[in-house]
């Protein structure tokens, strides 16, 4: 009888002991990878996203709000009214924490020691993180991504707007030494610069100089744009390749997509600024705008080949034009008209030399031919108001970045930027609906932010309340 | 009266003509139906006994010929059996019907008397589970058992039925009960799979369970609290099924051959208005989405006046040319042309035969049969072959075999339904009723003479002079699309037992069971829907198979003169791997009007495919413990260990236990008058869900970045990687469900009147989810131990045995059951929303039941009372969702009446749901639309009343639209109202479309007529079963169009919406059976 026993019993341990742990072990996912040999291949996801950041549907928010495109149906329409709601912001918000900065800590973490690529990743990072810095004000950024975040992670606190800056200037500067002392490479991965040193490095100090400016820092902001972006072909970019949608011009995906119709650039104020038949469009003797005008066309439905919104047309993210931009205005807030004016006709020169954008009709024709300081003085050709030359010459800088700046946030930032102390430059572009009187000063908190982080402010700030840097 | 029942005693063959002083007596103990494991056999007057094994063989050891064995069983008359000189005695035990004791398969396979458990089952008498010609085993179970509720979620031949046993406990995975086979898992599942991803159109999605054949069924049990569920652990949080089959009989080879004829109908249909046509504001368009057009009865009448200067569409389908309307003149109304056009009377054959033969070495059963089904809707069909063998062989005395084999191949043809711009309903019931859809296809030619061929032709496109139709027109839906799917599946199991000696008995037991699913679906060029418009593809295989292996070995003591024991040890393995390649593609290069290769039909870029896979394991040892002492009082203990690969490698394993009480109170009395039997009982149990394999880690994905409809792809870049959204948890826990319930079981009147009752209260915790968490962690989401989900209710069920005399035999049966619902905590506070994609959405939401309806309501103020605008019409509360309505009924009830005088039999089943609310979209979508009765009404005003425009309409007018009265008097509801407050999205009053959906129905009748003379004896036929039956024969609601079971969203947690689902059905089934 106990003989059976200790068959039976021994039987079942057997079995029980030889199989368990290992039969078990079928838990690793099959489908995807749960590690990533090199950080490498991280990169290109968080350029991507980023590209989606800087030039995605919140950047066609910033043109509804800058006189840019006009929102005609459905979200598009409810946006365009100021109608703007805070789930709008999650997919944005979304590919900066997990598309981008979530993504860096793992890079840092799995490849360390290529330096080429902590250099970029951290560049990547601060373009990132001062738009987001730039549209919400105070932003989760010092706690933000966790080391081992899980259910009982502490909710993120909202770093300073004005600390956020000051930390992307530090981190700007560890990722230029980087860069400037790295020995490895990261090749074609790199899809803004294929790992060029130098492109990174002058991307870099135009970013530091993006962000003293819009800390109204300019003084600091003079000292990096003679190292920022020196040529048209340093531009950072996002390259669409243009096979297929997915690898196409972002805006060209939106007014190619189901979304068609929603979204117009017919009878926006910036259409009408270029159009040469205007009395009040901003051509004049020296300054034949029809040719970018055109390029700059976007009906909303269906996109214009070789247009800004063309399949293949690269979307620019940190550019020589804005480097140029940024070294004008800060010269002339210096006391430098005649500087400033330099590099204004620097940049007009480029634009004239036919290369910054595409002849869409063979008959466009453009112009820019150099300022003199007297086109700015009282009567000049751009003063004919009689304003002083110094604010002359500003509000056609800024004129100047409000058109250069297209589909990006830049006449957004400058128009909030300029709203306290410099109103009188400000481009003039109307208000979308009789009911508002202020335009929008910040773009809202995402709702999944809302729900999920308790030290966000309360009340939440509203889409009129300026952030702390332009308060 | 009832007859006092014989003995049958039989012996058979091979006596032994040695006589020793002590020999050996082997044989085999078993009742009608089978072999009895677990009988006594015990010599009289000796304290030698033993007990049968899992084939019900015994072997002991006597010392004469004299000898007497007794031979017991619960539930079954005990019998003395003299041993003579046999050495081989096989016995047949008959049941005792007076007793009514019943038995009941446990979750591991073994025979007990429900007397002697303390748990809630509920038994379905295997021949009334499906009425002949039915494939659908689901839909029996309907309304015989308390606290399960089956809904046929569609009509659709082969598809799924939502199974609920006491409630929702959960938020994820299935929600479904877990089915036993002869004691292994048997896959029921209903997956949607990525080509019909889209929970809120596709098509109905078939039922694995459906593959079981109704013929091989033995029994069929509901186990329902989680203490008769324990040994099943983590599988068991909604209940489970048992199901034994059907092996052969010793003996006399029994042949049947059956066959048979089901006639579906349609049930209900939407009624639409024949009155008004195309058009808005009272004016006929022929392009508009609307029919609120001309009144069709003030037309002049005649042919159309038409343009045949330009553009014409050239019918394909007819001879018929379509030329631009100019002016509207005919008055012919088609709407009921269009319906029938589509629908049919759906047909079924049935044929099956089942062979059963055996000796006392073994028995052999094989069963077969075909079902070739035409659903009601012209293009939709099922065809379901399979074969079943079973065969036992005993190897030596102690050592018996039993393998089992199934095969079932399936194939069918599905309709496109639901929210769905190339499905059937939304296209038809929106269709105008001046609108002839005959000429769906053709070729257009334009104004220059251009001429596309094959264009689509529906009552917005009547020319079909674009590439976009807009919606389907139903004959395209029935005609051009195709959506097959052709199952093969394989199920077998092995088993291997051994008798160690008269108190031990051991038992391996493997299965497997795999299955094959290869699904196309099909929309060539100029389908509706903006993604299917120049055609699409996809193409699925779905590869599940499933392993399962125990090893249980059994000892039965009697301990004491008083005390009985059992005890149970086991063993288990349990494997199950699914992978699924999906191939999509679409822009075809050019109009193929087949699914043929992808790559064939498209360019390389527009084809994708992709591959997923699944595995998980899980080892089990459990064990039980039953003890009845004195016949009085029983307990059994029970208890699983898991471990399962899907839980953290260091924390993987986990132990659910139960217990269950039962005193047995009448057996205190020698003689308790009209109590006949009376126990209470007392059950506790755990049982659980684990996790969704593959959660632990996070994965890096090819990412996709899209703001809004601006979608660039890293795959598009060459390649690189992306950690995902969702953060992998390491922490994962199972969902623990812990039940308490208390009943009673009593018998009156000598057992003819019983009545079980019982109060059931659980709660399930750490119930996984996804749960959101600040973006700024770096991931948006966590899938994680986060909400906790009660239920409690009561049921009920009594059985009147009131008439039982040699010719008559009746009885009643009624069973009520309630169940309520709570999610009492949901972490992150937020809802849930099972149904993606509509406008009225069921949800959990913390504090209200599971599934509630959540959508946009009328403003009221604190009291309630709506918040009229100033033209005395209810206004859109805009401050977000509210809860309108529950989809869970407050009770379920079902009264079954069976009836029979010799040889003829009669059955009818009613059952009914109260209190449940059930969003009905579609007859919201199609008021706003104009084409439902609703809104096709005329009427003459008598007294002065103003629209929602805040016209006023002079007594006396005669107008279309409605009465109202929101509250502050009456007003005109008419189009301005309807296209206002009624139709998609934001700013509509959703809350009106949700009503109450309480049903009563006549779910089944049957008549059956046994013909046995002995005349046909001679024929070799020994006899004929014929049956006639019915199902869904009448429903009793206020739900006007559809059967309220219906479901949008088909098998789930998602419940109560109705949105051009494909309708219901009522069958008429007639069946002939022979017997040989």
């Amino acid at each position: 009888m106990k003989t059976i026993y200790r068959i039976i019993l021994s039987f079942i341990f057997l079995v029980a002991a030889v199989s368990c742990d290992d039969y078990l072990d079928v838990n690793e996912n099959k489908n995807q990878l749960v590690e990533v040999p090199s950080g490498t291949l991280l990169l290109k996801g968080t350029l991507l996203a980023n590209a989606q950041v800087q030039q995605g549907q919140l950047s066609r928010v910033a043109m509804y709000y800058t006189g840019g495109f006009i929102g005609l149906q459905l979200v598009q329409q409810t946006q365009y009214n100021y109608d703007y709601t805070p789930g709008d912001t999650d997919a944005v918000w979304g590919h900066i924490y997990n598309g981008i900065l979530v993504q860096n800590a793992e890079i840092r973490d799995i490849s360390p020691n290529l330096d080429m690529l902590q250099g970029i990743i951290n560049v990547n990072e601060a373009l990132a993180v001062g738009t987001a810095t730039s549209l919400f004000g105070d932003v989760p950024y010092s706690e933000a991504i966790p080391e081992n975040p899980s259910l009982s992670s502490p909710d993120p606190i909202l770093d300073a707007q004005a600390d956020v800056y000051a930390s992307l200037q530090t981190l700007l500067d560890a990722a230029i030494s980087i860069i400037n002392s790295s020995t490895t490479s990261v090749g074609d991965e790199d899809i803004y610069y294929n790992g060029n040193k130098t492109n990174w490095v002058e991307a870099a100090n135009t970013l530091k100089a993006r962000y003293y400016l819009q800390t109204k820092q300019y003084a600091l902001a003079l000292n990096f744009v003679p190292i920022g972006i020196s040529s048209a072909g340093n531009t950072m970019s996002y390259h669409p390749i243009g096979e297929v949608s997915t690898n196409s011009n972002i805006l060209h995906n939106f007014v190619n997509s189901s979304r068609a119709g929603d979204m117009t650039g017919d009878g926006a104020f910036y259409r009408d600024l270029m159009d040469p038949g205007m009395a009040t469009s901003r051509n004049n003797a020296k300054t034949d705008e029809m040719a970018r005008r055109n390029y700059s066309y976007v009906n909303g439905d269906g996109s214009q080949s070789l247009g800004i919104d063309g399949e293949t047309t690269p979307m620019k993210l940190v550019s020589f034009e804005e480097n140029l931009l940024i070294w004008a205005e800060c010269l002339l807030r210096a006391g430098d008209n005649q500087g400033a004016i330099d590099k204004l006709n620097e940049l007009r020169a480029y634009l004239n030399s036919g290369a910054a954008f595409n002849l869409i009709n063979d008959t466009d024709t453009f112009k820019y031919e150099a300022y003199d300081l007297t086109d700015f003085e009282a009567g000049g050709m751009e003063n004919v108001d009689n304003i002083a030359t110094d604010r002359a010459v500003l509000r056609e800088i800024i004129e100047e970045r409000y058109v250069t700046g297209f589909t990006t946030y830049m006449s957004f930032n400058d128009a909030r930027r300029l709203l306290k102390s410099d109103s009188d430059v400000i481009v003039p572009f109307p208000l979308n609906n009789n009911t508002t009187s202020v335009n929008p000063q910040r773009l809202l908190y995402p709702q999944d932010e809302i729900d999920g982080n308790s030290n966000m402010p309360s009340p939440i700030p509203d889409l009129f309340s300026a952030t702390s840097v332009n308060q | 009266m009832i007859r006092k029942l014989f003995l049958c005693v039989l012996a058979l063959l091979l006596s032994s003509s040695f006589m020793h002083a002590q020999r050996t007596v082997t044989g085999t103990v078993s009742d009608d139906t089978g072999p009895l494991p677990g009988a006594n056999v015990v010599v009289k007057g000796t304290s030698t006994g033993t007990t049968t094994d899992f084939d019900g063989n015994y072997s002991i050891n006597v010392q004469n010929n004299d000898a007497i064995l007794e031979v017991s069983y619960v539930g079954y008359t005990t019998i003395d059996v003299s041993v003579g000189d046999l050495s081989i005695l096989n016995i047949t035990l008959i049941q005792d019907a007076e007793s009514l004791e019943e038995i009941i398969v446990t979750t591991l396979g073994f025979k007990e008397n429900r007397d002697k458990l303390a748990a809630t089952y509920s038994k379905i008498e295997a021949d009334k589970l499906v009425q002949p010609v039915e494939n659908k085993i689901i839909d029996g179970i309907a309304g015989k058992a308390a606290g399960v509720s089956v809904n046929a979620t569609s009509g659709d031949p082969g598809a799924g039925s939502n199974i609920q046993i006491r409630g929702v406990s959960s938020l994820g995975g299935s929600s479904q009960p877990l089915i036993i086979v002869d004691g292994i898992p048997y896959n029921n599942d209903n997956i949607s799979g990525s080509g019909d991803s889209d929970a809120s159109a596709g098509v109905s999605q078939q039922s694995r369970l459906n593959d079981l054949n109704p013929d091989d069924i033995e029994s069929f049990q509901v186990f329902k609290g989680a203490s008769a569920g324990a040994l099943y652990g983590s599988r068991a949080l909604n209940g489970v099924i048992v199901i034994t089959t059907k092996k052969g009989k010793a003996g006399k080879m029994n042949i049947t051959i059956s066959s048979g004829i089901a006639i579906d109908d349609i049930s209900y249909k939407h009624p639409l208005q024949k009155s008004f046509g195309q058009g808005t504001s009272g004016n006929y368009s022929p392009t508009s989405a609307f029919s609120w057009g001309d009144r069709i009865s003030e037309r002049p009448g005649g042919a159309d006046d038409v343009d045949q200067s330009g553009q014409f569409f050239e019918s394909l389908v007819s001879d018929n040319i379509i030329y631009p309307i100019t002016q509207k003149n005919s008055t012919d109304v088609f709407t009921d042309r269009n319906f029938d056009d589509v629908f049919q009377t759906g047909t079924t054959y049935n044929n099956r035969f089942t062979i059963s033969t055996g000796n006392e070495n073994g028995t052999f059963f094989f069963s077969g049969g075909q079902i070739d089904q035409k659903g009601i809707i012209k293009s939709s069909s099922y065809k379901k072959t399979n074969f079943t063998i079973a065969t036992t062989q005993k190897l030596t005395e102690k050592l018996t075999t039993t393998v089992k084999a199934n095969y079932i191949h399936t194939s069918s043809n599905r309709t496109q339904q639901g929210s769905n711009t190339s499905g059937l309903y939304l296209g038809l019931l929106r269709t105008a009723p001046d609108f002839d859809q005959t000429d769906y296809i053709g070729n257009y030619h334009s104004s220059s003479g251009a001429i596309t061929e094959m264009r689509h032709r529906s009552y917005r496109r009547y020319l079909g002079n674009s590439d976009n139709a807009i919606y389907n027109n139903p004959l395209w839906t029935i005609n051009e699309q195709k959506n097959t799917s052709l199952v093969n599946r394989f199920v077998g199991s092995a088993e291997l037992s051994y008798q160690w000696n008269e108190h031990i008995s051991t038992l391996l037991r493997g299965g497997v069971d795999f299955y094959g699913d290869t699904r196309v679906y099909f929309w060539p060029w100029y389908t509706a829907s903006s993604a299917r418009r120049y055609g699409r593809l996809y193409d699925e295989t779905i590869g599940n198979q499933e392993y399962n292996m125990d090893l249980i070995t059994n000892f039965q003591y009697q301990l004491t003169e008083k005390l009985d024991s059992r005890f149970t040890i086991g063993f288990g393995l349990n494997d199950r791997s699914r992978k699924r390649i999906f191939t999509e593609a679409d822009n075809f290069i050019a109009n193929f009007r087949q699914p043929l290769n992808p790559s064939e039909i498209s360019a390389k870029e527009n084809i994708s495919s992709s591959t997923f896979r699944t595995s998980r394991r899980n080892i089990r040892l459990y064990g039980r413990a039953d003890f009845d002492f004195a016949d009085q009082f029983i307990l059994g203990l029970g208890g699983a260990y898991e471990k399962h690969s899907v839980l953290p490698e260091s924390d993987n394993g986990f132990f659910y236990p139960s217990v269950e009480f039962g005193w047995t109170f009448s057996k205190l009395w020698d003689n308790s008058g009209p109590v006949s039997f009376g126990k209470l009982r007392l059950a506790f149990g755990q049982v659980a869900n684990v996790p969704i394999a593959h959660r632990e880690q996070t994965v890096f994905e090819v990412g996709t970045f899209t703001t809004f409809s601006d979608q660039i792809a890293l795959e598009d870049f060459g390649g690189g990687f992306q950690l995902d959204e969702r953060l992998g948890n390491p922490g994962l826990k199972p969902e623990i469900k812990t039940e308490y319930e208390i009943g009673i079981d009593l018998r009156f009147l000598k057992n003819r009147l019983g009545l079980s009752a019982t109060y059931y209260q659980n709660e399930t915790v750490d119930v996984l989810l996804d749960i959101a968490i600040p973006p700024s962690l770096g991931f948006d989401e966590v899938y994680g131990n986060g909400a906790t989900i009660e239920n409690k209710g009561f049921e009920l069920e009594i059985k009147y045995d009131f008439l039982k005399n040699q010719d008559w035999k009746a009885s009643v049966g009624l069973n009520y059951s309630t169940n309520d619902n709570l999610v009492t905590k949901l972490e992150g506070g937020g809802v849930i929303n099972f149904t993606p994609g509509s406008s009225v959405q069921s949800v959990a939401i913390e504090g209200y039941p599971l599934g509630v309806l959540y959508t946009q309501g009328a403003l009221r103020d604190d009291s309630g009372n709506m918040i009229l605008d100033a033209n005395g019409f209810p206004q859109v509360d805009t401050g977000g969702n509210l809860v309108v309505g529950d989809p869970n009924p407050d009770w379920r009830g079902g009264l079954i009446f069976d009836l029979s005088y010799r040889k003829l039999s009669f059955h009818i089943l009613f059952d009914t749901s109260q209190g449940n609310d059930m969003a009905q979209r579609t007859r919201f979508i199609t008021s706003y639309f104009g084409t439902h009765d609703d809104v096709g009404k005329t009427i003459t005003l008598t007294e002065d009343l103003t629209n929602y425009d805040g016209t006023v309409f002079p007594v006396g007018s005669v107008v279309r639209g409605n009465v109202d009265n929101f509250g502050g008097g009456n007003v005109l509801s008419d189009e301005r109202y309807y296209r206002s407050l009624y139709g998609f999205g934001d700013g509509k009053l959703n809350e009106f479309a949700v009503h109450d959906a309480s049903w009563t129905r006549l779910r089944e009748m049957s008549l059956a007529y046994v013909l046995d003379t002995d005349s046909f004896k001679n024929t070799g036929i020994d006899s004929i079963e014929f049956t006639a039956s019915g199902r869904n024969l009448v429903i009793w609601t206020d739900v006007v169009g559809i059967d309220p079971d219906i479901n949008q969203y088909g098998v789930g947690r998602g419940k109560g919406l109705d949105y051009f689902s494909n309708p219901g059905t009522r069958t008429y089934s007639f069946n002939v059976k022979f017997n040989f």
